[in-house]
């Protein structure tokens, strides 16, 4: 949460320099070309072996091909139809297991080692046992995302809760609401902002579990083309299928970063402009 | 919050009556307890082969520990700190150096960004094809995807130093080395350390999933022998070890964030001690 909080502070700056926002944009524009220039460079003049790095055009045509492939894409949709429902179901278990955590404090105290234990097993390593169980399915990798999902959600939420305003909850008290009513107009939107960071955990961590079942437990998707293109020696493809991975979960986390700032427009913005 | 205010409130809670305290730890331990001895006699007399009795996987976990131990769990810890170790110099290294230019990291930004965004597990085949199956190919893994997250809080922990500290250390004349050596990494290490922690669970990640794919050893090696084989016992020891290992990791890991950010919890009050 630092993390993305400085970011945004540095961003906050850019913002108010416009000049050295456009050079910044130059430059980085003018690195990333130069990076790709040196790989097709390297490449060509044997630099970087051709045995284990394809050059970077070929790479680019391979990928080029992929976009164009119905194939390709029915795979595609494999992968990110799991991801999605995956962490759907992984938000409708964590975020009300997470309310209630935060707000029982017998609960919370109970579970407390049980939660902590159960979330750093690597999730990667319920793989084979689901795999066992469930066979390479699209059911099997929903199970280990909302597995992996559920978590940061779940933790979040616990945070959020206990974070919210103690008057307001004595408030809430005196004026006798309903616990069904305070939680929803009271402590929901109070762990908003924390609710928006553990969904953006959740979901990239649900594309990089849709991934790796893909590629670990051979379920359809992406991730099995990779594995394929690799075990069947075909290396700029394999490049091909990684760099695309790389350009959905940039945009993804893009995605993410814009959302989160407009759905707490009214909190990030009251907080963070105040002198 | 003041400091005394600070030691006051920590001296309140350490001095809880010993009734209460056996009593928080009770509130703590009884679900696992009750869940531990479901699990135990439920299966007891388990015919399934996918469930087996909690018995017989506890003891394929101790002959696990005693008799595979220097052959799968010592590798695999080894690689794993060793990828960790990598990734914690060269990222605080890397990212001090662009926290330091932001020039430079504005213009590195967008690639540095795609880098990262590669899972890490979506690298195996290529490193695969790098380094060939040993341990080098592991430990390139761990150490490419541990590398990111303690890079970027570097960078960010580095560009929220703030001006005033910098400007005191220029007008101590401090050398460049020791501006950042003392001032600048001091300041930025409470992001560098949640950069580590998420790096810490990644990195166990990694290990577990750079023993699926290619290994004739590694506690994920057994584990993924063991279920292609049907031994289900030792499958669930493995899963069990997996999970004790990345519990301890993190326990650890508490641990030293606890010690080496002492002064920073004093200097700043508690705002930011909830996450624990």
């Amino acid at each position: 949460m630092t993390a993305a909080a400085g970011r945004e502070r540095s961003g906050g700056a850019a913002r108010r320099a416009p000049h050295r926002r456009t050079r910044g944009r130059m430059s980085s524009i003018i690195t990333v070309i130069a990076a790709l220039a040196a790989w097709e460079v390297s490449s060509r003049l044997g630099i970087l072996p051709n045995s284990v790095f394809p050059s970077m055009s070929q790479t680019a045509t391979r990928l080029g091909e992929l976009l164009i492939d119905p194939l390709f894409w029915a795979a595609f949709v494999e992968t990110v139809v799991s991801w999605i429902v995956g962490v759907l179901i992984a938000a409708a278990i964590g975020i009300p297991v997470g309310m209630v955590l935060g707000r029982v404090a017998f609960a919370y105290r109970s579970t407390r080692l049980l939660v902590d234990f159960l979330r750093t097993i690597p999730s990667i390593a319920v793989i084979p046992l689901i795999t066992l169980l469930f066979g390479a399915t699209m059911q099997m990798k929903i199970i280990l995302i909302v597995y992996g999902a559920v978590w940061p959600l779940v933790l979040q939420m616990i945070y959020g809760v206990r974070d919210t305003d103690k008057v307001l909850v004595d408030t809430v008290h005196s004026y006798k609401v309903s616990k069904w009513r305070a939680a929803a107009s009271v402590l929901f939107p109070s762990a908003l902002p924390y609710l928006v960071t553990g969904m953006r955990i959740s979901i990239v961590v649900g594309l990089l579990l849709a991934i790796s079942a893909e590629m670990l437990g051979s379920a359809p998707g992406i991730g099995l083309e990779l594995a394929l293109a690799q075990t069947g020696g075909d290396l700029s493809l394999t490049y091909a299928y990684i760099v695309f991975i790389g350009l959905v979960a940039v945009l993804v986390d893009i995605l993410l970063r814009r959302l989160s700032r407009v759905v707490l427009f009214w909190h990030a913005s009251v907080r963070e402009e105040k002198p | 919050m003041s400091t005394e205010a600070i030691v006051t409130a920590t001296r309140a809670r350490a001095g809880k009556t010993p009734k209460r305290r056996a009593l928080t730890i009770i509130t703590e331990i009884w679900l696992p307890i009750l869940l531990f001895a479901i699990w135990w006699f439920a299966s007891a007399d388990s015919t399934s082969i996918y469930f087996p009795s909690l018995q017989s996987i506890l003891e394929a976990l101790g002959e696990m520990l005693t008799q595979r131990f220097a052959s799968d769990i010592v590798p695999s810890l080894q690689n794993l700190g060793m990828g960790l170790l990598i990734a914690i110099v060269s990222g605080i290294a890397i990212g001090a150096l662009l926290g330091l230019s932001p020039g430079l990291y504005r213009a590195f930004q967008p690639l540095l960004e795609f880098m990262r965004a590669i899972p890490g597990v979506a690298l195996l085949p290529v490193m695969l094809v790098i380094f060939g199956i040993g341990s080098s190919m592991k430990i390139a893994v761990i150490a490419f995807g541990a590398f990111w997250p303690i890079m970027m809080n570097t960078v960010d922990g580095v560009l929220s130093v703030d001006g005033m500290t910098r400007e005191v250390s220029k007008s101590y004349r401090l050398s460049r080395f020791d501006h950042v050596l003392r001032v600048v990494l001091p300041a930025a290490s409470p992001q560098i350390i949640s950069g580590m922690r998420l790096s810490v669970s990644l990195s166990v990640i990694l290990i577990v999933a750079s023993e699926y794919i290619a290994s004739t050893e590694g506690i994920g090696y057994i584990e993924l022998m063991s279920a292609r084989m049907y031994q289900m016992d030792t499958m669930w020891a493995s899963l069990l070890l997996l999970g004790v290992l990345g519990y301890v990791a993190n326990v650890l890991f508490r641990y030293v964030e606890h010690v080496v950010l002492r002064w920073h919890r004093g200097v700043r009050g508690n705002t930011q001690g909830g996450q624990g």
